[in-house]
């Protein structure tokens, strides 16, 4: 019998930040539909408006379990919680930083058609449409910077225990 | 970009027979942060890398290197 061997606090924190880059990519797409709903009429726009929230609603369920186990960990632990930086937390505040860079400069190109050719639209539309690329270049990039995922590749060490 | 760092982790698990998911365990990080580093893809902050000189005993320069 193969026993699962219990997960240890950089792991748990590991996987919270790839399931909160899933939420956020869920919400880009929730936020997205929501500013294409603007754009397109009829049937699409149902179609649209009727997907927006229940995305909103998965996305919130995908994070908020392990949020609720993250604030009962720090909890019991007085604070004192806290595991060194790793890799997918490195490679998390690259991805939100891609997703700021990416949201400013969506800004500066939306900034002189908010006035112009998209002047008619409402001022969701640029909100939504901002946030959705905010969080769709966050949620992107850090899939890309992960997608190496070789958790599952076992080094010539492996079942040594743990040596000297 | 980081810049490269160059790495002796991998010689001395294997000096230490430990596997990237023991000194992951030891160090208080995934094995993935682990694998990273040695394959230099990762460059580590100061605190994980004095936890795994400090394991092995050895000063943090003969672990870590700039390239020539």
């Amino acid at each position: 019998m193969f026993s699962r061997k219990a997960e240890t606090t950089a792991q748990f924190v590991d996987r919270f930040l790839k399931r909160i880059a899933l939420a956020v990519s869920i919400m880009a797409a929730s936020y997205g539909s929501g500013a294409v709903s603007h754009l397109v009429g009829g049937r699409a726009n149902e179609i649209l408006l009727l997907v927006k929230d229940p995305l909103g609603l998965i996305a919130a369920l995908i994070v908020l379990p392990m949020f609720i186990k993250m604030v009962a960990k720090l909890i019991r632990s007085g604070g004192k919680h806290r595991a060194p930086s790793g890799y997918v937390a490195e490679m998390y505040g690259r991805s939100a930083g891609n997703g700021f860079a990416a949201g400013f400069i969506f800004l500066v190109f939306l900034e002189p058609l908010s006035g112009g050719a998209l002047s008619h639209l409402p001022p969701e539309f640029f909100a939504q449409s901002s946030i959705a690329v905010l969080l769709g270049a966050l949620g992107i990039s850090f899939f890309i910077l992960n997608r190496d995922d070789d958790d599952e590749i076992d080094d010539e060490f492996e079942n040594d225990g743990q040596g000297a | 970009m980081s810049a490269p760092l160059n790495n002796r982790i991998r010689v001395y698990r294997a000096e230490h027979r430990l596997s990237q998911g023991a000194l992951a365990d030891i160090i208080g990080v995934s094995r993935k942060t682990i694998s990273t580093i040695e394959v230099g893809r990762f460059v580590p902050s100061t605190v994980i890398a004095l936890k795994i000189a400090r394991h092995f005993g050895v000063p943090v320069e003969e672990l870590f290197s700039l390239p020539e």
